[in-house]
């Protein structure tokens, strides 16, 4: 298994990028990057070897442009960039999760009625009616947003529904949708608002 | 096996630092696509191997702005990489010619346009609406 180089090789590296040695670079992408990668696989955040790959390079690229970021006061050069290596790879699985959410979110919307995309994004505000349902009604004015509220909390999914409430059932089937939508996302924030201001779980 | 593994890897390296100017990678990136050259040809060059490439490829650029400085470190990098300096110098000049040359077509656009509209006074007045009048 490749290892990490000593820490005397690294602080000599270190010294020879700060003087402008034009080596420098390779010596220390040769030395730390295979272990480097090794280290990442081992941690265990993910399998993906460009992923992987990506991370160690960005930390090196990072350093070897500003090498003045690491204080051997506060630790080992390897600790410093094996660190930011962990945190980049760490951004990209976020982004990744985020983009593989937004994917599925726009294959909903491509693939399915506009009205079922619309309830299935709710899901997540069932799970708390019990808790919110009490809250809600004392905070909401309007008795049909309390209405809507109850479905909503209620993870009632037809659109039909929500429009018979907000009396809207002779508009076409996409005009329906699309102002239910307009209701249903105000009234998430108003949800989410309350939520924050009780301190309640979110399931 | 693990050097063998340890050089894919680097060449992968080299391969992503292709489009930034402060590494090799970079100068040899465009060397190569300005005259349709592959690795071998390259290598032959440089005269020195194909895996040497890789090293090449992580080292900075050599310092442009102080002949001194330019030549150690082109001497610098061949020596570490064990390839020609005078046929390195000149990958490194070339490529460096040909980037200023396309910065300075894009540039020299852009300033015309700008004088076009300074010699119509139009940056005297900005809420007054653009004029197209002759």
């Amino acid at each position: 298994m490749a290892s990490f180089p000593d820490k005397d090789w690294c602080v000599e590296a270190h010294r020879r990028l700060i003087s402008g040695n034009p080596t420098a670079s390779a010596e220390l992408y040769k030395a730390i990057f295979p272990p480097l990668i090794v280290w990442l696989y081992v941690k265990g955040r993910t399998t993906d070897k460009e992923l992987i790959r990506d991370a160690a390079t960005d930390a090196l690229v990072d350093y070897i442009k500003n090498p003045d970021k690491w204080d051997p006061k506060r630790g080992t050069l390897v600790s410093y960039i094996c660190m930011a290596a962990d945190r980049d790879l760490l951004n990209a699985l976020e982004k990744v999760q985020r983009r593989n959410k937004h994917e599925v979110r726009v294959a909903d919307v491509e693939d399915e009625e506009i009205d079922r995309n619309v309830i299935a994004q709710d899901d997540e505000y069932s799970d708390t009616a019990a808790d919110l349902l009490p809250v809600l009604n004392r905070h909401v004015a309007s008795e049909t947003d309390r209405r809507l509220l109850t479905l909503m909390l209620e993870g009632e999914r037809s659109t039909d529904k929500f429009a018979e409430v907000l009396g809207i059932n002779s508009l076409s089937k996409l005009e329906k949708a699309r102002t239910v939508k307009q209701h249903k996302d105000r009234l998430k924030k108003v949800m989410e608002r309350l939520r924050s201001r009780l301190d309640a779980p979110r399931k | 096996m693990r050097l063998e593994n340890d050089l894919i890897e680097l060449r992968a390296v080299a391969v992503r630092l292709e489009g930034d100017p402060t590494f090799m990678a970079s100068a040899l990136a465009d060397y190569r696509a300005e005259l349709g050259l592959n690795d071998q040809q390259l290598a032959k060059a440089l005269n020195c191997n194909v895996e040497a490439l890789v090293s090449l490829a992580l080292c900075r650029t050599p310092r442009l702005d102080d002949e001194k400085l330019f030549l150690s470190d082109v001497q610098a990098i061949a020596k570490y990489v064990g390839c020609d300096w005078q046929e390195l110098a000149k990958v490194v000049r070339t490529t460096q010619s040909l980037r200023t040359l396309k910065q300075f077509i894009g540039t020299s656009e852009d300033q015309l346009l700008k004088a076009a509209r300074d010699k119509h006074g139009d940056h005297k007045d900005p809420d007054k609406p653009k004029s197209r009048k002759r």
